[in-house]
């Protein structure tokens, strides 16, 4: 398989949380600003498919010293289309295998319409809460 | 009082938050901003828990530098976090339960969380000094957004 066939509905993917956004004590664990996307996601808000790459290998090409601050969510692709959003593959160089976006929260678009996107992260937060498979060293 | 009703019924939020910002003073460790209170005391005007730890997290991101997540986020800027803290020096004072979470974004904003019991999740983002975007999601109900303060008030104010 390669990482640029279209992405299944039955696949995972990985979303990398910097640990600034957990707190294990409140109901929703992982606050939904992890999903937020910045001024770095132009295509999209990054993910990693799960076919590609195991979970601690998605913080590789993270500076060593912050690397070990992120916990890794599993997120499944059909729960993120009832959301109304989409994988795209988008292999890169400086990242890990597998890397890909999801186009509706690029930064642009996020910006446009806030008030759209904004409980789709919650929804997100949610989610990533239920399925943590990489917790800091 | 809840979040909600706090926000929905404070029109004169602007000038109050305005207010409560420029009355702090910076206190430093080391040639750095490492505090705010409301007067040189370094502890004596923190408001009691969970206010206090509030503001003192806030106040640990005067510590944050650009890239702070090795991925490109934006650290806050001493404006933002003066902003930060006035606001919750207001909402401690207003007897608002404090956030469950308050977080840097990565774009350089500051967020408050409140998640309450019946699923009621609300947001305030602060945006750039003085502004904030508020979410308030309730069970059963669209979300509603409002921004603050209100257009009457202003930073020059």
């Amino acid at each position: 398989m390669d990482e640029l066939d279209p992405v299944d509905d039955a696949e995972f993917v990985y979303r990398r949380i910097h640990r600034t956004f957990f707190d294990k004590n409140a109901p929703i664990p992982v606050q939904f600003p992890a999903f937020r996307p910045n001024v770095n996601d132009s295509t999209g808000l990054s993910v990693f498919r799960a076919l590609f790459v195991q979970p601690a290998q998605t913080v590789a090409n993270i500076d060593p010293a912050k690397a070990n601050e992120y916990l890794v969510a599993r997120l499944l692709v059909q729960d993120l289309l009832r959301l109304g959003l989409t994988v795209a593959p988008e292999p890169a160089g400086d990242e890990a295998p597998g890397h890909a976006v999801i186009p509706q929260l690029s930064w642009d678009a996020y910006r446009a319409d806030k008030q759209k996107w904004k409980p789709i992260l919650v929804e997100l937060a949610k989610l990533a809460s239920k399925d943590l498979v990489h917790l800091p060293a | 009082m809840t979040f909600a009703s706090f926000l929905s019924s404070a029109p004169e939020l602007g000038p109050e938050w305005l207010r409560e910002s420029l009355a702090l003073t910076n206190g430093k460790q080391n040639g750095q901003v490492s505090s705010l209170r409301r007067n040189e005391t370094e502890n004596s005007s923190l408001p009691s828990e969970p206010w206090g730890a509030t503001i003192q997290r806030i106040e640990s991101f005067f510590q944050l530098g650009d890239d702070w997540d090795g991925l490109g986020a934006k650290a806050p800027e001493h404006e933002l976090l003066k902003s930060a803290v006035g606001l919750a020096y207001l909402f401690s004072e207003r007897g608002v339960p404090a956030p469950v979470a308050v977080v840097p974004g990565l774009d350089g904003s500051v967020n408050f969380e409140w998640q309450e019991p019946d699923g009621t999740i609300a947001e305030v983002e602060i945006d750039r000094p003085f502004h904030a975007e508020v979410m308030l999601i309730e069970p059963g109900k669209s979300p509603s957004f409002w921004r603050l303060p209100t257009e009457a008030a202003s930073v020059d104010s």
